[in-house]
């Protein structure tokens, strides 16, 4: 239940933060939501990550669709001949990178001066 | 042990989002901030535009009068309905902004020396070269004409209002896909981009010459062998203004004497100064009266001839306006239609190829080159300093030094005798292009047609003009200068006053013609007249095509709209025509057999036209080349020497080929043996079998359109958004003059009825980014000569018309 809700924070959260703030942003708010959960580093982690890969990587793909991958053909051309599809999941995996470690930072720094979650 | 672990995972997020949020030096190019470019909130995915479906756009902009209602047809083409003409040119720089503004920047940031500050340090020398050909300095005295002198002023200031207006509402994640890439922003317009502009078509078009080139090969020939190599006329030439017309003017009176060079002005000159600009540069215009049309009204045909690039160089657009409607093409960055037509009339332009660029030796009386020697007395240099701002490194100074000509633009730093200046007509400035723009597109006759022109100085041009009234019309119109017999033609005595131009040829004086007996009229960058007129000039003329247009035109009748596309891409070669059967019949075929004989067959029964599946186009191509090259050593063994050398015309080769096989500069001087042009062609295809041997060897194909394969380069030079390998027919000796980097940039095809008829195509698309269809959707159209028929619309259309793609609403 605490991840779907941190996913739903994230996703929801994350949105808006991109609308006006710079991209690295999606960090703070993982870290904010993950210190609010109090979970375990590595759940943390992957909160964040599954979070902003989600977020990132459903949105490129939502765009890629409409754009026909037009563009992703020839970004992925300029990257190295990476597929449009390929693309879509660089996207996810570097949001999620981002995501993953601002998450786990976040969790960690609320655990500061408390118990860890499993003792507690 | 909590805290270790915190501030391990704090640093390595600090970290990842540092070095996603930053720029790496990749050596040839810079990695962009990763995290930035891939967020798709803010990167690159906010330029991957919808293919379908398209947002209405609300803009509300005070400035404006009256709303303006703006409808993008099928192809993306704007059509703007405004009740003001300044509210019409705000808007249109506003939608090409959106379109274009990458475009917009990189080529008035070009023209002012200006690349290295987002492209780094490997393009300084080019931006050294910009600036010491005084590019800013000619926009600036532009702009200052324009501020002082014209009515039109209030034109250029809306449209750099409206490419604001739309800049100051961008948002970065909206910048255009370059500027994410490279990592810069875009800076307000100014009028002075505009003037810029101009000046970098003027460099595209009027800044070819061979002053110094000319000057080597008289030096290394002598008078009577350099005459006999590069005479200025072609006898055979087919001039703009038909031969024989009647010149009914008193001419202005020139001293009589030739300025040809004295030995005294030979010297070490082997610095080009511009970039070499591809010769397939050109254009093709004609208009063919309604004695020769099926319909009885004439019909104008235009195509451009220039780099071909993605974005491409044009935009189209239609304006609306309560007294005229106007549709055409654009340059990006510069209000109004540039060619195109009206309700009444339609216009359309070719280079006219006389020289105004001429090189002056300037002698330097001190070591430090800020002196020099004018009219028996001491001059001083102005010196100005440029400071080229380079990303990521400090500033470079350089100082060009400005004589009463104008730029030292060729110095050569081992030698303090002597350096080069430049003068260039485009550094006066005096051009009213705004007034050309809107007096042509509210000119509904001849007369109006031939006041509209006066406006324009630089590039001059082959102004082409046709009406609904049946009337056609040409101009070879610009300034151009007055010159005594071979003046310019060589580099001149910057020491004496009277080495400057005369003066200008008046307007009343310049060639033209008016509904002439033939029927039609035409120019594809031939001489503009016999030589019955009465002003020398000399420059850079094209031959083959007019020659062939001309032919073409006279033994046509009753035409029609599709027989003007037909001519359009017409790959007929007139080199090819007369070079190859002077070649072929110093072949014995009877010696012939396997391969070369098959080559030979081929090429015999070659129809000469450049399509992409004939193999014979490659063969010529490739034997040509390869007897050009040997039957002219002589200048390659002196351009090693001397560093540039002028190389006699295709057609003067031609014509020793037929008249004096057995002239000197035929025989190979590396061998014992003397060559006659019959040994030349005889060798020369022997390379052509071994050559063919060689690639088919390989598997390669030898069709033309494989043979020679077109580029549509991305202005950004990146290969991933440019368009490469494609098959192109043409060459640039024929009239669909494609040399594979350059050719018809803007095919158009008006014809003349109750209202014109226009039709259109260029390679690209109306989308200067990479992420939308529409960036290269007209390209394969374009490819294979198909045209659009344009939507040149009388009223707005309905609510719910279903050629409307969209629409853009403009509030006051």
């Amino acid at each position: 239940m605490k991840n779907i809700i941190g996913l739903f924070a994230i996703l929801v959260a994350g949105y808006f933060v991109h609308q006006w703030l710079p991209w690295w942003s999606i960090a703070i708010v993982c870290a904010i939501v993950c210190a609010w959960l109090q979970q375990t580093a590595w759940k943390n982690f992957l909160l964040g990550f599954v979070g902003v890969a989600l977020l990132w990587g459903l949105t490129a793909f939502v765009i890629n669709q409409g754009n026909d991958s037009i563009l992703a053909a020839r970004m992925g051309e300029l990257l190295g001949g990476l597929s449009g599809g390929l693309l879509v999941g660089v996207t996810a995996l570097l949001g999620g990178l981002v995501g993953g470690f601002g998450g786990m930072s976040g969790g960690l720094a609320g655990q500061l001066g408390q118990g860890s979650p499993e003792a507690a | 042990m909590k805290l270790t672990k915190f501030f391990v995972s704090l640093l390595t997020t600090i970290a990842l989002c540092y070095a996603l949020n930053r720029s790496f030096d990749g050596g040839s190019r810079d990695i962009p901030a990763l995290g930035k470019l891939f967020c798709p909130f803010t990167g690159f995915w906010q330029n991957a535009d919808h293919t379908d479906e398209f947002a209405q756009q609300t803009h509300q902009f005070p400035s404006l009068s009256a709303p303006v209602e703006v409808y993008f047809d099928q192809r993306m083409v704007p059509h703007i309905f405004a009740q003001k003409p300044l509210d019409a040119i705000f808007v249109q720089g506003f939608i090409t902004a959106q379109q274009r503004l990458f475009q917009m920047d990189l080529s008035t940031r070009a023209a002012a020396g200006r690349v290295s500050e987002i492209l780094g340090a490997s393009a300084v020398p080019y931006d050294k070269k910009q600036r010491r050909l005084g590019m800013v300095l000619a926009a600036e005295n532009t702009l200052a004409y324009w501020q002082k002198q014209s009515e039109d002023y209030p034109m250029i200031e809306a449209y750099v209002n409206g490419v604001n207006a739309y800049i100051k509402q961008l948002t970065p994640r909206d910048y255009p896909l370059e500027y994410k890439l490279l990592g810069f922003e875009p800076e307000l317009w100014t009028p002075l981009r505009v003037a810029l502009l101009m000046k970098n078509m003027d460099l595209t078009l009027c800044a070819r010459e061979y002053d110094m080139e000319a000057t080597n090969a008289l030096k290394a020939f002598g008078r009577d062998t350099f005459d006999f190599l590069f005479p200025l006329y072609n006898p055979q030439n087919s001039p703009i203004i038909p031969a024989g017309t009647n010149w009914n003017f008193d001419p202005i009176a020139l001293p009589n004497d030739s300025l040809s060079p004295s030995p005294a002005l030979y010297g070490d000159y082997r610095q080009r100064l511009s970039e070499e600009v591809p010769n397939s540069i050109g254009s093709n215009n004609w208009a063919v009266s309604g004695q020769k049309t099926a319909s009885g009204k004439p019909i104008l045909c235009n195509d451009p001839h220039l780099i071909l690039t993605l974005p491409s160089i044009w935009f189209e657009v239609q304006l609306h306006l309560p007294d005229f409607n106007v549709y055409g093409v654009s340059l990006p960055g510069f209000p109004g239609v540039t060619i195109g037509f009206n309700e009444y009339i339609a216009w359309g332009m070719t280079n006219v190829g006389h020289d105004v660029m001429d090189w002056y030796r300037i002698d330097w009386t001190d070591e430090s080159k800020s002196r020099y020697r004018y009219e028996g007395a001491e001059k001083e240099v102005e010196m100005k300093v440029e400071r080229i701002r380079i990303k990521g490194k400090p500033d470079v100074l350089d100082t060009v030094r400005y004589t009463i000509w104008g730029p030292i633009a060729s110095d050569n730093p081992e030698n303090n005798k002597y350096d080069l200046a430049v003068r260039w007509l485009p550094h006066d400035g005096g051009g009213d292009e705004a007034r050309l723009t809107r007096k042509i597109s509210m000119a509904r006759n001849y007369d109006d047609y031939r006041d509209a022109i006066k406006s324009l100085r630089t590039p001059a041009q082959n102004f082409l003009f046709a009406d609904v009234n049946g009337d056609i019309g040409l101009t070879v119109q610009g300034q151009l200068p007055l010159k005594r017999s071979e003046q310019g033609r060589f580099v001149q005595d910057g020491s004496r006053a009277s080495s400057a131009w005369a003066g200008y040829i008046p307007y009343d004086q310049v060639p033209a013609v008016k509904n002439p007996e033939r029927g039609f009229v035409s120019s594809a960058n031939q001489r503009s007249t016999d030589d019955s007129y009465p002003y020398a000039y000399h420059g850079n003329f094209a031959d083959f095509r007019g020659r062939y247009l001309n032919r073409r035109l006279e033994s046509m009748e009753k035409i029609k709209v599709e027989d003007m596309m037909k001519l359009q891409n017409d790959n007929f070669s007139l080199k090819a025509e007369q070079a190859l059967p002077l070649l072929l019949q110093s072949i014995a075929p009877d010696g012939l057999n396997g391969q070369a004989k098959e080559l030979y067959e081929a090429l015999k029964s070659w129809d000469y036209r450049y399509d992409v599946d004939s193999k014979a186009a490659s063969y010529f191509d490739i034997w040509w080349r390869a007897f050009y090259k040997n039957t002219w050593d002589e200048m390659e063994a002196l351009e090693e020497k001397m560093g540039v050398i002028d190389y006699p015309e295709s057609w003067r080769t031609i014509a020793l080929l037929a008249e004096d096989p057995e002239n000197a500069f035929f025989d190979d001087k590396r061998s014992p043996a003397v060559e006659t042009a019959a040994d030349m062609a005889q060798q020369t295809f022997e390379k052509l079998v071994e050559k063919v041997a060689e690639r088919t060897d390989k598997g390669k194909d030898m069709a033309w359109g494989n043979y020679r394969k077109a580029n549509f380069g991305s202005l950004t030079r990146l290969p991933a958004f440019s368009i490469s390998d494609k098959q192109v027919p043409g060459d640039r000796a024929a009239l669909n003059a494609n040399s594979g980097r350059a050719g018809p940039s803007w095919r158009m095809i008006v014809e003349m009825g109750d209202r014109p008829k226009g039709y259109g195509v260029y390679p690209g698309g109306q989308s200067g980014n990479p992420g939308s269809r529409f960036y290269d959707d007209a390209l394969d159209h374009w490819l294979t000569g198909k045209y659009y028929e344009l939507n040149f619309w009388p009223s707005p259309p309905a609510e719910g018309d279903e050629s409307v793609l969209y629409r853009a609403n403009f509030q006051n």
